[in-house]
């Protein structure tokens, strides 16, 4: 390569993405200092494309190109999964798709399959379990103790509704997976080892619910805490069987009733959408 | 940037704010009026400025009075949006997500202001960390920038999209002198033509920067107008004298060996030039020095 200047067919190759990633850096580099250069590649450019009609547009391309932002793990994979660049660069920020969060959520899962296949008396645990995972997600997934730009987020124009929401969609998609593959090599289960997916849906919407009025994880320690006593308090004493067995949470009027606790829910964030875009803290530093 | 609705000259129109935190009152009844050029808030600790910087920048709604920011008013969610879009606001302590660049975490910003189309994004990101003189580390790791960068960063994200309205909750707070010189020059040339309001603990920042100046303490305003204003409050009160008076309140020891008094005069003392800093202290500083949240 000339040392002063970039040959032209060089510039092409550049154009046209042929050449290596090794010699597209050093042209990068001395298009950074060199106008006649980005001049001769702009001319090029234009050659090779009717519609780049300014050398600083094409300049513009090279700074994009040069300053192409790294993409987290979390970013490109969502990336790979067709979803739009700034829903990626906005999910990237949700704690719940840190690899952390993540491999706990299996842990978890798998421990309460190995739970159930050891002691062979069927998926209790799984099912006490399974619906404080997404609900522990959903309460950390937001706020201003767990994320660090909240402040300068409820100052931004963009709804923080529609935040919530895609954080939310964001833990179940991540939380849901594992747990229903425990489910699935829990023995004796069946499908009454899925019980804990209206449940879980049903806390999680109550938990956002509260959020309008208290911090996220106060919400969420709150309605954890009322999964708790409601196993332990709605329980068949006169009746038969296993604890899945006399448990009223698990019958069918009790997924009907998480069914309806669940749009409950949702209908109280809808009615309540605006509370999304002011600080919810109380009381702190002034 | 300015839309047809915009044509109040104050930017900041606050009438009969309160904000109470359980029994404590950290903003108490405040009306004040502040339109475009740079207007410093200062005032000790819990003196309640981060609590009205906030109210100010739209993210937390007073329990009563009225807030009308940019010709809109705060108290709904659509013209709450119609003043984020030209606001640009600093906090305290702003945060970071550790993992990101200074470009990640600007581009994440600009993406929560809805720029949406990514080259016009990433050309404006650019240009900001440009402003702030962050081109070369651009693409480091937010946890591996100094705290005066970082501050940078976070300044940076303020002036996305070239807002009209500037909140900065302690922007100079950690920064060395020679980053303050820096940052006074980069923010009067970004203030050009809009509406800043910045809370500070020093003195001289106001001096150097503020064509208006308000000191809160306790909830309220104790004043408002220029910083030689405040430096003229105590004129005729500053005194240098070669001992201590043991009745002084507010005395100490200078660079010079002198003893400045600022109040009532000392024995064997001579009248010196009053400073910004004086008339601050002379407003507020009796009680601050008595209080525990002095840091």
């Amino acid at each position: 390569m000339n040392l002063t200047h970039i040959e032209e067919r060089l510039l092409i190759g550049y154009c046209e993405l042929s050449v290596t990633a090794a010699t597209a850096a050093a042209i990068e580099a001395h298009l950074m200092t060199c106008i006649s250069c980005r001049a001769a590649l702009a001319t090029v450019a234009m050659a090779g494309d009717e519609g780049l009609a300014s050398q600083e547009s094409v300049w513009d391309g090279v700074l994009e190109r040069v300053d192409q932002p790294t993409r987290s793990l979390i970013e490109r994979l969502l990336g790979a999964m067709r979803l739009r660049a700034d829903t990626a660069k906005l999910l990237a920020t949700t704690s719940a798709l840190r690899l952390a969060w993540m491999t706990s959520v299996l842990l978890v899962a798998a421990f309460a399959a190995a739970a159930a296949r050891m002691e062979g008396d069927g998926p209790w645990l799984l099912l006490v379990i399974a619906p404080l995972l997404p609900l522990a997600g959903v309460a950390t997934a937001y706020g201003p103790a767990f994320d660090p730009t909240y402040e300068i987020g409820v100052a931004a124009p963009m709804s923080g509704l529609r935040l919530t929401l895609l954080r939310t969609v964001a833990v179940i998609a991540t939380t849901m997976p594992a747990l229903a593959l425990a489910a699935l090599v829990a023995p004796g289960g069946g499908w009454s080892a899925f019980a804990w997916v209206l449940p879980s849906l049903a806390l999680v919407s109550i938990t956002l619910a509260l959020s309008t009025v208290t911090s996220p994880e106060r919400a969420g320690a709150i309605v954890g805490l009322g999964w708790l006593v409601a196993l332990v308090v709605l329980i068949d004493r006169d009746g038969s069987g296993d604890f899945v067995d006399r448990s009223l949470v698990f019958s069918s009027s009790g997924q009907a009733t998480a069914t309806v606790v669940a749009a409950i829910g949702l209908a109280i964030v809808a009615s309540r959408n605006t509370c999304f875009d002011l600080m919810t803290v109380s009381g702190g530093r002034r | 940037m300015n839309d047809s609705t915009t044509t109040t000259t104050a930017g900041v129109v606050l009438a009969e704010v309160t904000k109470r935190y359980g029994r404590t009152v950290a903003v108490d009844d405040v009306t004040l009026s502040i339109g475009p050029g740079i207007t410093g808030l200062l005032g000790p600790n819990g003196a309640g400025k981060t609590t009205l910087l906030r109210v100010i920048a739209t993210v937390l709604a007073p329990d009563s009075g009225e807030v009308e920011l940019l010709g809109h008013t705060t108290a709904n969610a659509q013209s709450r949006e119609l003043i984020r879009r030209q606001l640009g606001y600093v906090p305290q302590e702003p945060g970071f997500h550790r993992q990101f660049s200074a470009f990640d975490f600007v581009d994440y910003v600009a993406v929560l202001k809805l720029i949406t189309d990514r080259r016009a994004r990433h050309d404006e990101v650019r240009r900001v960390l440009d402003v702030v003189g962050l081109t070369s580390v651009m693409h480091k790791r937010i946890r591996q920038l100094s705290g005066g960068m970082r501050r940078r960063v976070a300044i940076a994200q303020a002036l996305l999209g070239s807002p009209t309205l500037l909140v900065l909750d302690e922007p100079t707070a950690g920064l060395d002198p020679e980053q303050r010189l820096r940052f006074r020059e980069l923010l009067s040339n970004a203030a050009n033509g809009a509406t800043v309001v910045l809370s500070t603990h020093q003195t001289d920042d106001v001096a150097a920067l503020c064509q208006r100046v308000v000191v809160m303490h306790s909830g309220v305003i104790r004043y408002d107008g220029t910083a030689a204003g405040l430096a003229g409050l105590a004129a005729g009160r500053v005194w240098l004298a070669d001992v201590r008076d043991p009745a002084a309140q507010l005395a100490w020891m200078t660079g010079d060996g002198m003893v400045r008094h600022v109040g009532e005069p000392p024995t064997n003392a001579r009248l010196d030039e009053p400073r910004v800093e004086d008339g601050y202290l002379l407003l507020v500083g009796a009680s601050v020095l008595q209080e525990s949240s002095w840091r």
